[in-house]
């Protein structure tokens, strides 16, 4: 008799331990629960009850008729959603690295995988670049990309391009395109006609070269131009604000009056 | 977990920064002279592209382009760049070189090359 009480009390303390570590587990956070501990109490104390644990089904049946507020199920969608973030985001870190480590390899080798993985990124930025708004009317060209403008004006002004522009041209001659390029570590801004006879380049920084004042000059707005004719093409330049010009006409009329008529963005 | 991944996260950008640094520091025009003529591509252009440049601006009329499939079907995949032709000593007296400036489209799968001048004038030079 005495036994069987010293048992039952023995099972009673271990029943009460049992519950407690189950109970102190559960009430860590959800990320630091012990799940195999939980599991593992639950299954002895069960067995110690002579009870046996119920399906996934029944489980399933059991929390169906709990009355709870909200659904119980939300928060398992809730936590499982977590787990899938977090494992994207792995593969996505784990990509990154791959790339960037081909990336650095290919650069460093200039093997063909460098140019594939090249043309990749072009092709990506731009897929990505498609949204920029497209005005027509005079295009911006750069090393890096193209733009398009309503008016010469807007582009300079845009662009941030500090250069006089022609605010009168022959009839049917039109800008078209204006760019700002690096040649071996040069600015070159440059307008572009529909008329190839008709150019202007500058050239920030730049002086006259004295050889170039040996041209005809004659002086437009107080500018000193140096010109010269040849081959159908009449070509003036200039220096104004320490930056150097060349306007580029079908004739000397042309060109005096398109300098008459340089103006600037203000 | 948030930890890594900020780790991970720290180790591609300094990745990227290299490759961008290696590939800023190899970013420079490409000067090629034929026959006294120079000719300047942006940075980056391939040996195919200059051949092919060069070949047709010396025979324009050679110009014979073979069609791609995926071309004749689809269009050409277009890529354009700009390319400075410069003829040293055009003129006697200076500014004595001519400064060409050519608009170029190339196909990436298929010979379809054509260039349209921009424009062009004489610089100091020489």
């Amino acid at each position: 008799m005495g036994n069987i009480n010293e048992n039952i009390h023995g099972n009673q303390s271990l029943r009460d331990k049992l519950s407690a570590i189950i109970l102190l587990e559960t009430a860590k956070l959800y990320e630091e629960i012990d799940c195999d501990l939980v599991d593992e109490c639950i299954d002895f104390l069960m067995e110690l009850e002579g009870r046996k644990r119920l399906g996934k089904k029944e489980i399933r049946r059991r929390i169906g008729k709990i009355p709870f507020r909200e659904n119980i199920l939300k928060f398992n969608e809730a936590a499982r959603r977590k787990v899938k973030a977090k494992r994207i985001a792995i593969v996505a870190a784990i990509m990154a690295i791959i790339m960037a480590i081909i990336g650095v390899m290919s650069i460093a080798s200039e093997d063909i995988f460098g140019d594939l993985l090249a043309k990749f990124g072009k092709q990506f930025v731009e897929q990505l670049d498609t949204e920029a708004v497209k005005y027509g009317g005079v295009v911006m060209y750069n090393a890096d990309e193209t733009r398009d403008y309503d008016t010469i004006e807007e582009l300079l002004k845009t662009e941030k391009i500090d250069m006089l522009y022609p605010s009168w041209l022959p009839e049917g001659v039109e800008i078209e395109f204006a760019s700002h390029t690096v040649e071996f570590e040069q600015i070159v801004c440059t307008i572009c006609c529909n008329d190839t006879k008709f150019f202007i380049t500058m050239y920030p920084q730049k002086a006259l070269n004295d050889e170039i004042k040996t041209n005809l000059c004659i002086k437009i707005n107080d500018l000193e131009i140096y010109y010269f004719s040849e081959n159908g093409v009449t070509q003036g330049n200039f220096v104004y604000k320490n930056n150097l010009y060349s306007v580029t006409a079908d004739s000397p009329d042309n060109l005096f009056k398109i300098i008459e008529n340089l103006k600037e963005i203000n | 977990m948030k930890k890594i991944i900020a780790f991970i996260m720290a180790v591609v950008l300094a990745f990227s920064a290299m490759s961008i640094s290696v590939y800023a520091e190899d970013a420079s025009e490409i000067s090629v002279t034929v026959n006294g003529i120079e000719f300047i591509f942006e940075a980056g252009t391939s040996e195919e592209f200059i051949d092919k440049f060069i070949g047709d601006y010396f025979n324009p009329e050679d110009n014979t382009q073979t069609y791609g499939i995926t071309c004749t079907l689809l269009g050409h995949d277009i890529e354009t760049s700009r390319t400075i032709v410069i003829t040293h000593n055009a003129r006697t007296s200076a500014p004595r070189c001519l400064k060409k400036y050519y608009n170029v489209e190339t196909c990436s799968r298929c010979d379809y090359t054509s260039k349209t001048l921009l424009g062009q004038e004489y610089i100091y030079c020489c």
